[in-house]
């Protein structure tokens, strides 16, 4: 009994914008959310991020109170908005369900983390900054019958829950997972990154010589996936989760591994379960965070792939690096490039900076493509990638 | 049928199939982590820069896996945990060192263990474990779901052992529970018998 994976709606709201839409004209713009953020609350001195408007997001979230099914008075946190408004984007075009058959996923590393500030803290109490109580509420914003569950795997949780939800739905464990990828620019961990040294002074330049970091931002985004084929009634195209994988290096925590044959094994993983070559893959849309050895381990992978010669770009110089939600994110953006067959130039990129050869996307313009690889990695090891694909409806 | 090899530390107490192994003297959380460390009988220098969440979950995966055989491939070998509180004991330690900002001063070693999958990672860097790996944060052990996830993965061919459990560190407790799995066993992972394995071992330690 094997399902298919549809992808019925998504969703997102970042630093280029509210809705899939806005952000998708800003990319295709060649527009950077990455900017100077002059902000004590964020991070003694200035710095390089991507951050969304607080003004519209507020703005957007009073609009939608009317749908929560907690009650009206019920207070929500930063976080939680960002996460719900993502969602409101989907419901919209497609009303998702909630019963027994439909599973909550949150990807987020740190949540509600702003709450651990000592005047926050004293007006959420420590149970609030918990990731599942944040999943908590936002599934009983919504209604959902199952537990929310929260996927915690670092920069990879974006990319990991849509491999993990499409194994839940092809063996029909459950028939509908809706998943939600969110992180917040934070001063908790913005001073972090700090103190590992790896964020550029700059607007990021991955996979070209001169990178020298990343930069952090925030996002929300929300997946629609299910089996049923009702919820394709509105869609021109039919896209899908064809396969995907996980792996670890089991090489540093920190560091990424020198061989990239940890991502290797994810990508070989999910090509394996798709049922396709590298000469099936179009498209690599790479984890790209321009530190010098994510990239550097990246070209390693793809080269063990055998996807040296295939257009690869990385989303992180527009987005910025949003953690949880950037696999997420960058995935809606796939199936975007997949449906308005486009390929983004690789913001940032001049010349090439990594020791394997790789054929970095230069120009963001009109390209047929059948399937994109998403992959990921990330703190403690880990790695991901997941292929999504569009096809024809018959 | 094979009996599922589980492993349970809390209240000071390590639990191996349900037998107590180590009493400790003592009931300090870290205190106690050095007797089960001297118990596993392991040199490991790395052991000792970790937090103590990942110091839980690495001697609760060590003591499991001694006398197990995991596959040759090791991008066959992975891991799943769930977690309640996250890394909420580093992240305050992070947090205070942020609070004050005439006084600065965040820590790249503490900060890189304010992820829970960073635990999982020192489980797979001292196994050599390359393949599925993932962490869920729950308020308490789902038996269900944890074996939800590894019937899943097994099904759709992607591993052939998968450690399965829950790993918490929070201010005033702490626990862990891991048991062994694999592929060629798969039918009979049972969610019901995990749950009352993990039952059967917490009801020992709270004796």
């Amino acid at each position: 009994m094997n399902k298919k994976t549809y992808i019925v709606g998504d969703s997102m709201i970042s630093s280029l914008g509210f809705g899939t839409e806005e952000n998708m004209k800003a990319l295709y713009a060649g527009k950077s959310g990455v900017q100077r953020i002059e902000d004590i609350q964020l991070y003694p001195e200035p710095f390089m991020g991507a951050r969304l408007d607080d003004k519209q997001l507020n703005r957007c979230f009073s609009s939608l109170l009317m749908m929560s099914k907690l009650p009206q008075e019920f207070e929500f946190t930063r976080f939680e908005k960002m996460a719900i408004i993502s969602m409101s984007g989907v419901y919209r075009e497609q009303a998702f369900p909630t019963d027994k058959n439909t599973l909550f996923i949150l990807s987020t590393t740190k949540g509600n983390i702003d709450l651990l500030q000592e005047e926050l803290m004293e007006k959420w109490g420590k149970e609030r900054s918990m990731l599942y109580k944040a999943a908590e509420v936002i599934a009983q914003f919504w209604g959902f019958e199952n537990k929310a569950r929260v996927l915690s795997n670092a920069c990879i949780s974006g990319v990991e829950a849509l491999h993990i939800a499409s194994k839940f739905i092809k063996q029909g464990v459950y028939e509908n997972v809706i998943i939600v990828g969110a992180d917040m620019l934070t001063e908790f961990v913005v001073s972090g990154f700090m103190s590992f040294q790896s964020l550029s002074a700059n607007v990021c330049k991955p996979f070209d010589e001169g990178r020298d970091g990343l930069n952090l931002g925030e996002a929300a985004g929300c997946i629609f996936l299910s089996s049923n084929e009702k919820y394709l009634k509105n869609n021109k195209d039919i896209l899908e989760v064809l396969g995907g994988g996980s792996s670890n290096d089991a090489n540093h925590i920190s560091g990424p591994s020198r061989t990239g044959d940890g991502q290797f094994f994810a990508i070989s993983s999910a090509m394996k379960e798709a049922g396709v070559t590298s000469d099936d893959i179009d498209h690599v849309s790479a984890h790209g965070t321009a530190t010098p050895y994510n990239d550097e381990m990246e070209s390693k992978a793809l080269n063990l792939a055998g996807l040296q010669e295939k257009p690869v770009n990385s989303l992180k110089a527009y987005f910025g690096h949003t953690i949880g939600a950037a696999g997420v994110i960058e995935s809606i953006v796939a199936i975007h490039n997949l449906i308005d067959q486009k390929i983004l130039k690789s913001l940032g990129f001049e010349k090439h900076g990594v020791s394997m050869p790789l054929h970095i996307s230069q120009e963001t313009k009109d390209y047929s493509m059948k399937n994109i690889l998403k992959t990921a990695s990330g703190f403690g090891g880990c790695n991901a990638a997941v292929i999504i694909s569009k096809s024809e409806k018959v | 049928m094979q009996e599922i090899k589980h492993v349970y530390i809390a209240k000071s107490c390590l639990f191996v199939n349900g037998q107590l192994v180590l009493k400790g003297e003592n009931s300090i959380f870290v205190k106690y982590l050095k007797e089960v460390y001297k118990y596993a009988d392991i040199k490991y220098s790395k052991y000792f820069k970790m937090d103590p969440l990942s110091k839980l979950g690495f001697l609760a995966a060590e003591v499991l896996l001694k006398d197990k055989k995991c596959s040759e491939s090791a991008e066959r070998n992975g891991i799943v945990l769930e977690n309640k509180v996250s890394t909420y004991l580093v992240d305050m330690k992070h947090q205070i060192t942020i609070n004050d900002k005439e006084n600065y001063f965040p820590s790249p070693a503490n900060f890189v263990y304010t992820l829970p999958n960073v635990m999982t990672g020192e489980i797979c860097i001292r196994h050599g474990f390359k393949g599925e790996n993932a962490v869920f944060v729950n308020n308490e052990f789902d038996a269900k779901f944890v074996c939800q996830y590894i019937k899943s993965m097994y099904t759709a061919d992607k591993a052939d052992m998968l450690i399965g459990g829950f790993v918490d560190a929070d201010e005033d407790d702490y626990e862990a529970f891991v048991f062994f799995t694999k592929k060629e066993d798969a039918e009979h992972i049972d969610a019901k018998l995990i749950e009352e394995l993990y039952q059967k071992s917490k009801a020992l330690a709270t004796q």
